[in-house]
């Protein structure tokens, strides 16, 4: 195990493995009150403390919140980059025993009459876990265009219908080009199309290809939850 | 003297003549050789009765989709995949202007005027030619040269990756090399660790054979017929019950009447199209998330995000666990294979293809023998006529209305799929579906002839199921 390149990331809205309970208890089962500890807890609970500051929170509770953060979290290993044999599910879980999460604030001091001092705080990734990824990324030459590290399926998603209406637009100025015999219908028609295919592609869907009742659509249409996710992705994946 | 070119033999053409009325004239219900026109060219299209589209794909909505799911999804979600493995090692059918060198083989009679217009790539049909390719003598990059095992790490559920240097002097073509010998196989996760699986099987039984002594060429020698024997296995009685109807499952090996094996086009672009029935437009991966298939295709050369990222469970994917994605066959597609964009573009193929290679349809005289051999009450029931009123009396609401015209000239994928709506059981094939599928793949398994085993491969493992050999191979 100890030659295996992995990373501890945290666990996507739709992947948690764990659920906080209203009891305090965390398993396996969602239940009735389960709330499920994925990257979404993990950024709501960023935000809170975030708000709260350091003076209000104290050493038992910050305590308290790590334990619950350690099961937001996943094991994701390198395999498929490295060809190796992928972690199996008790690698996986032992190390996840064995890992233990620690929140810090960024100390901010205000002092009269002088600027502020900030200490910022840089995580670097254990392992050579950028570079596995810079290695990766050399090795496909030059090309236009990037993929962000940190952009999943339902980033693409939320981008793309954030940027619904320019892409309809790309479309529209095709009717200035004054294609010989391009009609308006044709026009109208390819307008509709885009903006058909872009809500097709921004939603998932079940088995029978109608939308999902679950937490990825109820995030499409949430931009405060897709914040908080963003910042739990931040907050945990920083290294991958 | 060489046997001239016969029209009358027309009527048997494998790539599907139905000589009848130039296609302005109103197709009668049933065309025969005798009705052909004198001056119709049978290279042209007017010879044999118009391909239909197919409208069950063009037209299926997502409440009909939904309606036929419900009735029949009941197979495992696995079995499409492993299908779709059976399927490619049955055929990569390409155009035959492609592989210029091949001689067009029926050069004197009256099928070379049509001329064979595609080639298989699979030489070798059912002997998982799709994994092993030409083998390590040919492969570098898929066998080690030394131990003339593929180039996997135990354990790996996927294919290894290779990159060209990056020293900016070598090769400017910066395209990663897959140790993955039939680049279809990666069309989704799914099937990708399934051949995966199969290549992990081969190399745990050489490596037992090779610690034993044996030497590398050996190991794969034996170890290559073994994997045949255990595919066919495989194929017989864990893929083959999931999709045959009880009538057809019930006859003897032995009693299988020869009309129902297809001749390679039509099962490749007859048959085996229904089984795009089977994709669903999304998979739960259990631990990994639900995902839009869209998602779990290929994208390209690169590592998708499906490969790095997600895992299929494949206990729930083979229904050994409850709640895992199930399918079945029937009257409708995904709407990845209906719409908007890929799926004009994959109906678009298959037509082409059809027009192109001109697979029988039921219709033709040989479907219809292959019919008289169902077991009764089947033959009567499969006339395009009751299968039109039978679909039509219990699917009024459907938005494609069947007519016996589209059972007899539309693509026979479609003929089939009609079938499995109406008389196809636990999501499985009708009978008519079930007997050329089973004909067909018993007569491919039949035609595999294997070196006798040998006393040192007795000992290895068989595996009966797509699952037991999954997990043999994670086990490692």
């Amino acid at each position: 195990m100890s030659d295996s390149k992995y990373v501890i990331v945290g666990s996507e809205v739709d992947q948690a493995e764990y659920f906080l309970h209203d009891d305090g208890r965390i398993d396996r089962d969602k239940g009735a009150d389960g709330q499920p500890l994925n990257v979404e807890f993990v950024g709501k609970l960023m935000v809170d403390l975030s708000r709260r500051g350091p003076e209000n929170v104290s050493e038992a509770e910050l305590m308290e919140l790590e334990d619950q953060l350690k099961y937001a979290l996943t094991v994701q290993d390198f395999s498929v980059r490295t060809g190796n044999a992928p972690l199996s599910d008790s690698e996986r879980q032992q190390i996840l025993d064995r890992t233990r999460v620690k929140i810090q604030f960024e100390p901010r001091y205000r002092l009269d009459g002088h600027a502020d001092r900030n200490i910022r705080l840089l995580i670097v990734p254990c392992d050579e876990t950028l570079d596995v990824a810079d290695k990766l990324i050399r090795s496909q030459g030059d090309s236009k265009g990037f993929r962000p590290p940190l952009s999943y399926e339902m980033d693409k998603a939320l981008l793309m219908a954030s940027l619904k209406s320019e892409l309809v637009e790309i479309a529209r100025e095709f009717a200035a080009k004054g294609v010989p015999g391009w009609t308006q219908d044709m026009q109208a028609a390819l307008e509709t199309h885009m903006s058909d295919a872009v809500d097709a592609r921004c939603t998932f869907r079940d088995p029978t290809g109608a939308p999902l009742d679950d937490v990825k659509n109820e995030i499409m249409g949430s931009p405060v939850r897709a914040f908080h996710r963003s910042v739990g992705i931040y907050a945990t994946n920083a290294c991958r | 003297m060489p046997k001239g070119p016969d029209l009358h033999e027309l009527e048997d053409c494998r790539y599907g003549c139905a000589p009848g009325p130039a296609p302005a004239l109103r197709v009668p219900a049933r065309v025969s050789i005798r009705g052909v026109q004198p001056n119709a060219d049978p290279t042209d299209g007017a010879a044999y009765v118009t391909r239909q589209p197919p409208q069950i794909l063009l037209r299926t909505t997502p409440e009909w989709r939904r309606q036929c799911l419900t009735e029949a999804a009941h197979i495992p979600s696995a079995y499409t995949y492993l299908g779709q493995l059976m399927g490619h090692d049955m055929g990569s059918s390409v155009a035959l202007s492609s592989v210029p060198h091949v001689q067009r083989a029926e050069a004197t009679d009256a099928v070379s005027i049509l001329g064979p217009r595609r080639y298989n790539l699979i030489d070798n049909p059912l002997t998982l030619e799709t994994v092993y390719g030409p083998g390590p003598m040919m492969l570098s990059h898929l066998y080690d040269p030394d131990t003339m095992l593929f180039r996997l790490t135990p354990g790996a559920r996927l294919a290894r990756v290779y990159r060209a240097s990056h020293d900016p002097l070598s090769s400017s073509d910066d395209r990663p090399i897959r140790a993955l010998y039939d680049e279809r196989n990666r069309d989704t996760l799914m099937l990708h660790e399934l051949a995966v699986a199969w290549m992990q099987f081969h190399n745990l039984c050489a490596r037992t054979l090779m610690a034993n002594g044996a030497s590398p060429f050996m190991a794969y020698a034996m170890v290559r017929a073994h994997v045949v024997r255990v595919w066919h296995g495989i194929v017989r009685d864990d893929v083959l019950p999931r999709f045959l109807h009880p009538d057809i499952a019930a006859i003897p090996e032995e009693d299988l009447p020869p009309e129902w094996q297809l001749d390679e086009t039509t099962l490749l672009h007859g048959l085996f199209r229904a089984f795009h029935s089977l994709p669903l437009a999304a998979y739960d991966l259990g631990r990994h998330g639900v995902h839009n298939l869209a998602d779990l295709l290929k994208a390209g050369y690169e590592i998708s995000e499906a490969e790095s990222d997600w895992v299929i469970d494949w206990p729930l994917f083979f229904g050994e666990r409850p709640g895992g994605p199930r399918t079945g066959l029937s009257a409708s597609v995904a709407p990845e294979l209906r719409a908007p964009v890929s799926a004009a573009a994959v109906i678009a193929l298959d037509n082409t293809t059809a027009i192109d290679v001109r697979p029988l349809r039921a219709g033709n005289d040989k479907i219809e023998a292959a019919i008289a051999r169902l077991p009764d009450p089947w033959p009567a029931r499969l006339t395009p006529q009751a299968i039109a009123q039978d679909f039509q009396a219990r699917h009024p609401a459907s938005p494609v209305r069947v007519t016996s015209e589209m059972i007899e000239w539309g693509p026979l994928f479609q003929a089939v799929m009609i079938e499995a709506q109406l008389h196809g059981q636990k999501g499985g094939l009708g009978p008519l579906g079930s007997a050329l599928l089973r004909g067909s793949i018993a007569g491919s398994i039949n035609r595999v002839i294997l070196a006798p085993e040998r006393e040192e491969a007795k000992d290895l493992p068989r595996p009966e199921t797509m699952m037991k050999l999954i997990e043999l191979v994670r086990k490692v």
